[in-house]
């Protein structure tokens, strides 16, 4: 299980949603899945509640360099 | 943060998108299975498909709310010297109300021609996602419901499911495993090039028929009143949702606008209707704040009425 922050930049309305986060080490392409996890502010949150700018931490699987499935991502700030 | 902040940030995106140089080949097309080109820059015509011509015979008549009474799709207007600045910050959030009404004839025009799209990806993962037919074969989509670059590239199929209503296929189904994109978005990642076609075994589009395309101008497009209809996730499985609005900013390469989508509707069109026609001007990629899609400008055009043939 891998952990990266960034920011998102891009948010793509597959179901379930695919992301672009901008991080210290560049692109990061990340696929939800229907059990990924959404956390803000310490509670259970929503893919929907996911917004463009924030700034977030995602832990997964990495499928490729710069590529993962995300378990869990965590809302760092909006 | 901020409804303004946001705006700001979308501003200086858009700025900053401007100002960059194009990419290169950023529109040159790829393909897992090899790629041809054409250019045109004009108007292409919709079709209403046998489906269209056998309910003509039955003299069904169509008008303006063809997903039932509970949607008016929206007349496009060219508002240009009405919205030529910048708009303003927004009074509400995009996803601050949900706006989508169900589309419940989904055998309508221009419903029939919107497809639920069931993709599998390279690895064998699921999504969902939308698209509309352009022509007999082929159906216009994101390039990230075709190629998905966490998931190992071209998707491994993709069950195409034209005017699906829930667990009704009026028109069945087709897969699809042959694509078109372009290298922007296969190589480079870049929303600005997110589109592409699945090209089908079986020519369901002359069933269903297809809605134009249309490159407008700058003026055309601010402001304007946009159709868009999609299958989202978050809906009972496989129903189709419309909803409408204007068209908040362009750029180059990008629609943003107050249309409430959800993850499902990637790849599904934004039309416009103008004196009874309906000419597609977007396709839905992103959401967030500001919900997105990658414009039918010349590049795009030239490259889907080269598709639209296969």
């Amino acid at each position: 299980m891998e952990r990266v922050e960034g920011r998102i930049v891009a948010i793509y309305e597959t179901w379930p949603l695919q992301l672009a986060l901008e991080g210290p080490r560049g692109r990061i392409d990340v696929a939800l899945s229907a059990e990924t996890a959404v956390i803000a502010g310490g509670r259970a949150a929503a893919p929907a509640d996911l917004r463009d700018g924030a700034r977030v931490a995602v832990e997964g699987e990495t499928t490729a360099p710069g590529a993962m499935i995300a378990a869990r991502i965590s809302i760092l700030a909006r | 943060m901020d409804l303004e902040l946001r705006w700001r940030e979308v501003e200086a995106a858009i700025e900053a998108e401007n100002a960059k140089p194009a990419p290169e080949d950023g529109h040159a097309p790829v393909s897992g299975a090899g790629v041809s080109e054409s250019e045109t820059d004009t108007l292409t015509r919709p079709e209403l498909g046998a489906a269209g011509a056998a309910a003509a015979t039955m003299a069904e008549v169509y008008t303006e709310v063809p997903g039932g009474a509970a949607i008016a799709e929206v007349e496009g207007r060219d508002v240009a010297a009405e919205t030529a600045m910048p708009p303003p910050v927004m009074p509400e959030i995009v996803h601050g109300t949900d706006d989508r009404l169900r589309v419940n004839d989904t055998t309508a025009y221009p419903y029939r021609t919107i497809c639920h799209l069931e993709i599998t990806a390279a690895n064998g993962r699921s999504y969902i996602g939308s698209g509309a037919f352009i022509g007999p074969r082929v159906v216009l989509t994101a390039g990230h419901c075709i190629y998905i670059h966490a998931d190992g590239g071209w998707a491994r199929s993709v069950r195409v499911i034209p005017g699906r209503n829930g667990s009704s296929k009026p028109y069945g189904e087709a897969v699809g495993t042959t694509y078109r994109s372009v290298k922007g978005w296969t190589q480079s990642k870049d929303s600005d090039h997110d589109y592409g076609v699945i090209i089908l075994p079986t020519a369901l589009g002359n069933t269903v028929g297809w809605m134009g395309l249309a490159d407008l101008a700058f003026a055309s497009l601010m402001g304007l009143n946009v159709n868009n209809s999609g299958y989202p996730g978050d809906k009972p499985y496989g129903s189709q949702w419309w909803n409408s609005n204007n068209i908040l900013a362009v750029t180059g390469r990008r629609l943003y606008y107050r249309i409430d989508t959800m993850g499902g509707q990637s790849g599904s069109p934004v039309w416009r209707l103008k004196d009874g026609n309906r000419h597609i001007v977007g396709i839905h990629t992103t959401g967030g704040t500001f919900n997105g899609a990658t414009r039918v400008n010349e590049d795009v055009l030239k490259n889907l009425v080269a598709w639209k043939g296969l």
